[in-house]
């Protein structure tokens, strides 16, 4: 399942559940709030693929917006989505799409899907994403935790979020991570090193709160995510020659196999780029020396000889 | 990017280590002269060149630019070495007796051989009269409250008797500490531009040129003739003949002063104009010269009451834009070890002191050289000597002058982001908005002109698609449009349009 595909799939199961809530209160209509070109379209074509949705929602998308998506041209229109405001609607409901324009203040009256509302649900997300996984309930109510913990740790966009959540249901279904796991491998999709133990400092209790996950992400965030571009927590930069020196330092902690990527990460510019994609795809514990070279060496005043003798 | 090619020569007589920096930027930007001294010292050049009748001309030729800064000791000793004042004000009360005191207190006065301050008597009407004008001056003077000595203290630039240079602590000879030339490019700058007729023409009709009542007050302090003192300064350099900056920066003064705001009120303006532009300035050269193709970009947060996307991304871009001028000099170091003439110094006899040759010749190093005789090593060197000369001073004008005019900020974060204060605002939309212009307009000409970026148009142009939440930037743009309108400058209308309006807008544009 791709992150668009995933997406798509969440939008339109947020619709299935609101539609069957007021299936019986009239026309509703329902706006894909500012969506990109790519998400809209991934939305339309999941509500076209579930005949229980696409018996009680008629879609009209922008053509404009959407023209070069591949989708069906019923689905299209060139009135503009002020006409369907009060226009008569052969089934349920109107899906149709707010692309942020000057119609914006026209359409607040209607039900909108956009970021804060999806993002919002993690337990669709957790409920698409984990079809044909073998978690149990509760590694269902820790995923969906570790979700709200995310969200409420940091704000990120939906795209990043749709990813993370695709790469997590990759982790169980390609390697076959456990829960807990497969949120730290997945840990890249939100430039954040790979660290596929992090939230193995969780139990089976904890692991049920999103203030635990929320902790743990905020530190994730403020104290690693830095390093891939090359930055300490405190925003300092670090330079090629620092990271070199100590590289150099730490070598024969660091295995064979990261070498190479850690090389060219140091020889890279800073910011976020493929090399610090690379990297950050390498396990924490593997390339974690680097950062640890540049920490100061405690110094212990009393343990100096000389300092003694004066004393 | 053609601006490149034409690189000027460097100066004759070099007053520095290494010619990099300088090569790349001028000389000099420097952090710790803030946006003020900048306009100070540029103040000093202008009004220096305009006296000869050759303002905004590079008479001498390029970058060959010489004048006489004023010292005005009498006015310095007065207003900011002058601790006896109040003292002797409140101690006695008859003022031949406060005028004696006084007279006896200001016989050390600094820099000055033989202290004559009697002219003082005959300006004003007593001595309560005198310590009140001195009062109010040292109260509006620029750095007047810090714990500078006093020499780095400078008078509000009210007009042309308000205006003088940095000294150093004895007050015998100008130091370079906070003026450091950087108004001096502001000023190579403007000489440069295509507007400069125009804003000459401007600056002419301005009260802080053409001498106001506080600029009569304080020629009171100060006897009738001075002679000058100090050295010519010289050695200003400005490495390109042309940059879009030079047009900007002119095109933004010349829309504050057609303004005519009351008073002084302009000034401000004007200071947080020069040192926008020198930021921008110093980016997009690190930008050519390092070559990033990627679009510039300056996400700006509109503070939220919590943590938004935008800060995030803003953040991100803060550092990236942070490290542009030091990629910029690896990459200038990188141009001179892909160049012909050292690649071909490396296959010839001798490789080490020719490549010792070049680089005297085109970056001035090398002289005190003591490492490894291999070209390598002498690069390796010239790098990392280069990089920690950038990082002492130059690195640090982006954070420096973004944080002094208000763009860079910290505000209810622990990390620096772009968050401009209300005063950058009003400074950018006066310089942008004649009478009245469009919401949407108006962000979009922040973003065509200073790559500012507040809404949605702008950011999903630019922004990756993993970065870009459409509903966050248009919060961030209501955000600022209240705040905008909380500040009197922007109106919704019935039509459900918003129009930011500036409050300066003559009747007749």
């Amino acid at each position: 399942m791709t992150t668009t595909e995933l997406l798509g799939k969440v939008a339109a199961q947020y619709l299935k559940d609101h539609l069957s809530d007021e299936e019986s209160a009239g026309t509703a209509r329902y706006l894909l709030d500012c969506l990109t070109a790519e998400q809209t379209s991934a939305v339309a074509r999941a509500v076209l693929a579930d005949p229980v949705i696409n018996r009680l929602v008629e879609i009209k998308l922008p053509h404009t917006f959407l023209r070069d998506q591949g989708l069906p041209p019923e689905i299209l229109t060139t009135d503009r989505t002020t006409y369907f405001r009060n226009a008569e609607c052969p089934k349920s409901a109107w899906l149709l799409a707010n692309v942020g324009d000057d119609e914006q203040q026209s359409v607040t009256e209607l039900v909108p899907i956009g970021a804060p509302q999806l993002l919002d649900h993690q337990e669709i997300w957790v409920n698409v994403a984990s079809q044909q996984l073998p978690l149990t309930d509760d590694h269902l109510k820790w995923w969906r935790q570790a979700l709200k913990g995310l969200v409420e740790a940091r704000q990120v966009s939906l795209e990043r979020f749709s990813e993370y959540v695709a790469s997590t249901r990759s982790a169980i279904l390609d390697h076959g991570h456990p829960i807990r796991a497969a949120l730290g491998y997945a840990l890249p999709a939100l430039r954040i090193p790979r660290d596929t133990c992090f939230f193995n400092s969780l139990n089976d209790k904890t692991s049920g709160y999103g203030s635990k996950w929320k902790i743990l992400f905020a530190t994730a965030f403020a104290k690693r995510a830095c390093y891939l571009v090359k930055q300490t927590p405190t925003q300092a930069l670090l330079d090629s020659e620092l990271l070199r020196e100590s590289f150099n330092k730490v070598k024969d902690s660091v295995p064979l196999q990261c070498h190479l990527t850690v090389e060219k990460f140091i020889e890279s510019h800073s910011g976020w780029n493929n090399e610090a994609l690379a990297l950050s795809e390498c396990e924490w514990e593997m390339v974690r020396p680097i950062f640890d070279g540049l920490k100061r060496e405690k110094f212990n005043l009393g343990s100096l000889p000389t300092m003694t003798a004066i004393i | 990017m053609n601006y490149l090619l034409s690189r000027l020569p460097p100066l004759e007589i070099v007053d520095s280590s290494m010619w990099i920096d300088e090569a790349i930027w001028g000389h000099m930007l420097y952090d710790e002269q803030t946006p003020w001294l900048i306009y100070l010292e540029f103040l000093n050049v202008f009004l220096d060149q305009r006296r000869k009748g050759q303002a905004f001309k590079e008479a001498q030729g390029l970058n060959k630019l010489k004048y006489w800064a004023a010292w005005r000791l009498e006015l310095r000793n007065i207003l900011f070495n002058n601790p006896k004042l109040p003292e002797i004000q409140k101690s006695f009360s008859d003022d031949s007796v406060r005028w004696r005191e006084w007279h006896k207190s200001m016989s050390r006065a600094g820099g000055i051989d033989q202290p004559d301050f009697s002219y003082l008597e005959k300006h004003f009407h007593g001595f309560d009269d005198f310590a009140d004008v001195v009062e109010l001056l040292r109260g509006t003077g620029i750095e007047a409250t810090t714990n500078k000595r006093w020499t780095s203290k400078y008078a509000f630039p009210y007009g042309t008797n308000c205006v003088f240079e940095d000294l150093d602590h004895n007050a015998r000879t100008n130091d370079r500490h906070f003026f450091r030339r950087t108004g001096e490019l502001l000023y190579l700058m403007f000489c440069r531009s295509t507007r400069k007729e125009d804003l000459l023409k401007l600056l002419e009709s301005q009260m802080f040129l053409k001498g106001g009542t506080w600029n009569k007050i304080a020629s009171l302090l100060q006897p009738a003739e001075q002679e000058p003192k100090g050295a010519e300064r010289a050695n200003a350099f400005l490495p390109y003949l042309s940059h879009p900056t030079y047009d900007e920066v002119a095109k933004d003064w010349i829309a504050l002063l057609e303004l005519g705001m009351p008073g002084y009120d302009v000034l401000p303006h004007l200071v947080n104009m020069a040192a926008f532009h020198l930021v921008q300035y110093q980016l997009r050269i690190s930008r050519d010269v390092a070559e990033v193709t990627t679009p510039f970009k300056i996400v700006c947060e509109v503070v939220a009451p919590k943590k938004t996307l935008i800060r995030e991304i803003s953040c991100d871009l803060y550092q990236e834009n942070n490290l542009l001028s030091s990629r910029a000099i690896t990459a200038y170091i990188d141009a001179v070890e892909k160049s012909n003439e050292w690649q071909a110094a490396l296959s010839q006899e001798n490789a080490f002191a020719r490549c010792k040759a070049i680089l005297a010749s085109r970056v001035q190093w090398g002289e005190d050289y003591a490492g490894a005789s291999t070209p390598d090593v002498l690069l390796q060197t010239l790098r990392s000597d280069a990089k920690r000369r950038h990082q002492q001073n130059m690195a640090h004008i982006h954070r420096s002058y973004g944080r002094e005019i208000g763009l860079v900020s910290k505000r209810g974060t622990i990390k620096l982001r772009y968050a401009p204060t209300d005063d950058l605002l009003k400074s950018l939309l006066f310089a942008n908005v004649p009478k009245r212009m469009e919401l949407h307009q108006f962000l979009e000409c922040l973003w065509n002109r200073y790559a500012l970026i507040f809404g949605d148009n702008e950011a999903e142009a630019v922004l990756s698609k993993d970065e870009f939440d459409k509903k966050a930037f248009q919060a961030n743009a209501r955000r600022l449009e209240q705040r905008l309108a909380s500040l009197g400058l922007l109106k919704r209308l019935s039509d459900g349009c918003a129009y930011v309006i500036n409050p300066y807008a003559r009747r007749d544009t």
